[in-house]
């Protein structure tokens, strides 16, 4: 009996070593119990829950101010961190081909990576953006400066860059 | 009614036809110092991305035009940004307007990415910007608001102040989201709507679509079409920038179809095909059938909204080498053209056909053999093929190339074109009694003198058996069964000798 229980409580150790690892600052696969999800608002987290589409997070230190949106074939994501505004949207929507709307044209091929994958980088009005494709799932990462020019946080693409490489992969 | 009670009419009644909607092509771009326009650099693009949405800026006058080239612009012609020129039409499309910022749909790899757009008055923070669909507000930045539709489309608003509206919310289109100002975060810019469209372009990603003609649209269905719109559909002329090259008077026939996207039906008699830039200039390659020299064609067919009209006209080329470009545009005979201003377009310089007349070029169409005095000729790839005939020519066919027997020579020339052994050239039997060489007559067989005099076949070689050839033609060989011809034969010999024995001695 004492033996019993003594393997049962290291199978629970066990799993629950396995939980903080996963709840750990890591942009690796997480699952629901991490801070980057449970630290958002109910609604929110209601939200990421009914999202059809691949789910990414902000970062834990992002989560309060964090508010998520969804909808049949998107999810996105957008948080005040006081002058500076993140906006994350997603879509696995295919809107039109290339080839469609540019018959016989070819586009400049992706200038930076991010999470392992090709990424563009530009600025649009002041608002510096990334985008990125991972799977089915066409993200954009943008971030509003108050000063949309002087602040380097958007005249300069490293910021968005990092931005989208610590974003939380979130398992549904 | 009195003198200035028509003058006020009149005045009212100009307003309002200038305060008519319009718009430049999608693409076009304002010039630097505005007024005139920049083509080449822009997307041409008539791609409606956004279908059906609520133009975003509440009331019934909006201005889509640019900010920098425009009055008051740092690149503009002066003047502030309330000049009346920056609340006026025709819209111009900003979309790829020079920026530094990358965009990959824009021919030059950067651009605007968006349109700029002027409220109804040059009054900072009071015409609404609106819900252009029903949708969730996504985000809400310094001197943004994102709305998101169902289908995933992102409607940007930049600028806006008095924000309405709160992340998570859900919308209505029309709904009041804030209101079109000059904000830009810590700076200030100039009163308008910055617009974006976002959607998801596969071999892109997330990419700002082209709003313009989505704007105009919404827009149209704002404050109705104009009487008089036209968009292209297609032309069997070629395209100005494709080669269209004729031959000097050539005459060729085709067709511009264009869809009638005004509130007035076309009628035949009414609606024309006229020349422009300049407008009612004669036209170098109109052809005998136009209905004027500056009117190429009149609408096939009554053409209702929504329909698409065809109208067909020839084009002859003109006498003289050159290249004859020729703008058209469409024309309610006696009421207006479609470019006029509170119509819909297309612009003066929109529709071409472009004519090459080159000398020396035959007729496309000609490629059938005819007959030219005694040669044929026929046109292939533009260039006149010609084949002489020696025996003259008929319905586009030599009539000397008959060789029943196959030896190479047809009549009149081969005296017998049944049997390849007799043709001009063959080698000719003496007093057989057949012309081989087609000579006129058979060869006489006469003895071949030997360099000493003698008679060949005595001590030397000689061909034939010893006995030479004699022929001619003026009647005078004979055939050896001719007695007398044989006498006259022998005759000759004789003298011959007589003579070569003369000069010996």
């Amino acid at each position: 009996m004492n033996r019993a229980l003594l393997v049962l409580l290291a199978m629970l150790l066990v799993a629950c070593s396995g939980a903080t690892d996963a709840g750990g600052a890591s942009n690796a696969l997480s699952g629901p119990t991490h801070p980057a999800f449970t630290a958002l608002a109910p609604e929110s987290r209601q939200n990421v829950r009914q999202s059809n589409v691949h789910v990414l997070l902000f970062p834990e230190r992002f989560a309060a101010a964090t508010v998520a949106t969804s909808g049949e074939a998107w999810m996105a994501l957008s948080a005040r961190d006081g002058d500076l505004t993140l906006s994350l949207h997603a879509t696995s929507v295919v809107h039109h081909d290339l080839a469609e709307i540019s018959p016989g044209e070819t586009v400049p091929a992706p200038a930076y990576e991010v999470r392992g994958v090709p990424a563009r980088s530009g600025i649009n009005e002041g608002i510096r953006f990334v985008t990125w494709k991972q799977g089915d799932t066409a993200y954009s990462l943008e971030l509003e400066c108050f000063e949309a020019f002087a602040d380097p946080r958007c005249a300069e693409p490293g910021l968005a860059l990092d931005l989208a490489d610590e974003l939380v992969e979130i398992q549904q | 009614m009195t003198r200035l009670s028509l003058l006020v009419l009149a005045l009212v009644s100009t307003s309002t036809v200038e305060a008519q909607f319009s718009y430049r092509p999608s693409g076009e771009l304002e010039r630097p110092g505005g007024g005139t326009y920049r083509a080449g650099a822009g997307r041409v693009d008539s791609r409606v991305y956004a279908p059906g949405m609520l133009f975003p800026i509440a009331g019934d006058a909006a201005y889509a035009n640019s900010q920098i080239y425009g009055h008051g612009g740092y690149m503009g012609p002066g003047g502030g940004q309330c000049s009346a020129g920056n609340y006026a039409y025709p819209w111009h499309d900003n979309y790829c307007e020079e920026r530094s910022w990358d965009m990959p749909l824009c021919p030059g790899g950067t651009g605007h990415q968006g349109q700029d757009i002027r409220p109804g008055t040059c009054v900072d923070n009071t015409h609404a910007g609106v819900a252009a669909v029903d949708g969730t507000i996504t985000n809400v930045g310094s001197y943004s608001v994102y709305l998101t539709g169902a289908d995933g489309t992102r409607y940007d608003y930049l600028h806006m102040r008095s924000v309405a509206v709160s992340v998570g919310d859900r919308v209505t289109r029309g709904q009041r989201l804030g209101r079109v100002s000059d904000n830009f975060g810590g700076t200030s810019t100039t009163i308008h709507l910055h617009f974006n469209l976002r959607q998801n372009v596969s071999g892109v990603g997330t990419v700002y679509v082209p709003p313009y003609m989505s704007l105009v649209r919404a827009f149209e269905a704002t404050v109705g079409p104009p009487p008089f719109r036209a968009t292209f559909v297609r032309q069997s002329f070629p395209f100005a920038r494709d080669p269209f090259e004729l031959a000097p008077g050539e005459v060729v026939s085709g067709s511009i179809e264009l869809r009638n996207e005004g509130e007035e039906t076309w009628r035949p008699g009414e609606v024309f095909l006229g020349t422009t830039e300049p407008r009612d200039g004669d036209s170098a390659f109109a052809a005998p059938s136009w209905p004027s020299p500056h009117r190429a064609a009149t609408v096939d067919a009554e053409t209702a909204t929504g329909e698409v009209g065809v109208f067909h006209f020839d084009v002859r080329a003109p006498d003289a080498p050159g290249d004859y470009p020729q703008f058209f545009n469409l024309v309610r005979e006696g009421v207006a053209w479609f470019s006029d201003s509170g119509q819909g377009g297309p612009a003066d310089d929109q529709l071409q056909v472009r004519v090459t007349t080159v000398a020396g070029r035959c007729a496309a169409g000609a490629d059938a053999w005819r007959c030219e005095g005694t040669a044929r000729v026929r046109c292939v790839d533009g260039t006149t093929e010609r084949e002489a005939c020696v025996g003259g020519c008929a319905d586009g066919a030599c009539t000397d190339v008959v060789d029943d027997d196959g030896d190479g020579h047809a009549l009149p020339d081969d005296c017998d074109d049944g049997d390849p052994t007799i043709h001009p050239g063959a080698r000719e039997i003496c007093d057989d009694g057949i012309d081989q060489d087609c000579s006129g007559a058979d060869a006489m067989c006469v003895p071949e003198i030997d360099r000493d005099g003698g008679v060949a076949g005595d001590a030397g070689s000689a061909s034939d058996g010893g006995m030479a050839t004699l022929e001619g033609g003026c009647g005078c060989s004979m055939g050896a069964s001719n007695p007398s011809g044989a006498w006259l034969s022998l005759l000759a010999f004789a003298l011959v000798l007589r003579r070569r024995r003369s000069a010996r001695g």
